[in-house]
């Protein structure tokens, strides 16, 4: 009873041996090489909303100018003839 | 000793077998497949990058370039009116002022405005000063100066209203010949009143319904007394008709 108790014992922890040891898993530098790269995407993504962010300020405000520019042209022939009729 | 060896064996079996269950949480075939997918992604990125950041640069120079185009605009808009920075400084504080004296007149009760219409004329010359200055032709100025001549004439509207009332007309109980004196002509010569008899024919105007004959007016009578100003022309005409019906008598 003892000696069957023992080896069943033995033959479970060579079992187990075998799954952690003889597993084809990914290596420690593979599993770095992983997580870096993860953290690589992480800051480009940071860097193209920024980008686009900025971006789209940029557009805002030539849209503003465009805006002003167009009424000070107005503004000008508006002026101009005021001054024809004084 | 037995039980305790048997303990020992069965914990360490445990700790093996969950070490290899953990090991084998990521295969190689999924961490290769997070690898291929993250570097597609990343070149994705970084191409996308550098394009936003080309793409940024134009546009930092095409607000730049509209940046002085509007400059350049406004300074020859300005040059158009001959003016300075000071000049326009002084002369939007001019018309600061009319808004202010327009704002004080507006909270005015009828009666206190009434008691204060003189200043209507003044802010009036101011508004047609500010209209004269070159300035005037600048559209911001132009509508403002605007707005300044359509809040002045609500105002006189309204005292054109409060004044048609009656409300805000003076009155004069006629008193008697014998005691007062009382004609349109010392009427109006009182202090009180016009201080001045030739301005007789706006209180005979300003009563027609009542007094027929500008020689007749009756004690008790409630004449109303319009405001000091010159004769109108129908005043005048009322007074030239006076006379020349007193000449036919």
């Amino acid at each position: 009873m003892k000696k069957s108790m023992t080896l069943m014992l033995g033959a479970l922890m060579m079992g187990g041996l075998l799954v952690s040891g003889c597993s084809s898993g990914p290596s420690d530098a593979e599993l770095k090489q992983l997580e870096e790269l993860k953290a690589e995407v992480t800051s480009l993504e940071r860097q193209v909303q920024d980008l686009e962010s900025q971006k789209s300020s940029l557009q805002q405000s030539i849209a503003d100018k465009d805006a002003q520019l167009k009424k000070c042209i107005d503004d000008k022939a508006v002026v101009q003839q005021r001054s024809k009729g004084k | 000793m037995k039980v305790l060896s048997y303990v020992s064996l069965v914990s360490l079996l445990l700790m093996v077998l969950t070490a290899g269950v953990i090991a084998q949480e990521l295969s190689k075939e999924e961490w290769q497949k997070q690898i291929t997918e993250l570097t597609s992604k990343r070149n994705d990125l970084a191409g996308k990058l550098s394009s936003l950041k080309s793409e940024v640069e134009n546009l930092k120079k095409q607000d730049a370039d509209k940046a002085a185009a509007l400059k350049q605009c406004q300074d020859e808009l300005l040059t158009m009116t001959g003016a300075n920075p000071d000049q326009i400084a002084a002369y939007e504080a001019s018309l600061k002022g009319i808004d202010s004296k327009l704002s004080d007149l507006s909270r005015l009760s009828n009666q206190d405005l009434w008691n204060r219409r003189g200043e209507l004329d003044d802010v009036q010359k101011m508004i047609d000063a500010a209209k004269k200055d070159n300035l005037s032709a600048l559209p911001k100025y132009y509508d403002q100066l605007a707005d300044f001549q359509r809040r002045l004439d609500a105002l006189r509207n309204t005292l054109k209203q409060y004044a048609e009332s009656g409300q805000g007309m003076m009155t004069y109980t006629v008193g008697t010949w014998a005691k007062d004196r009382d004609c349109l002509w010392n009427i109006a010569k009182k202090k009180k009143i016009y201080d001045n008899a030739f301005l007789w024919p706006k209180i005979y105007q300003g009563n027609r319904e009542r007094i027929k004959n500008a020689d007749v007016i009756e004690p008790g009578w409630i004449l109303k007394i319009p405001p000091k100003a010159p004769l109108t022309n129908e005043e005048k005409s009322a007074e030239r008709s006076y006379w020349r019906n007193k000449g036919k008598m």
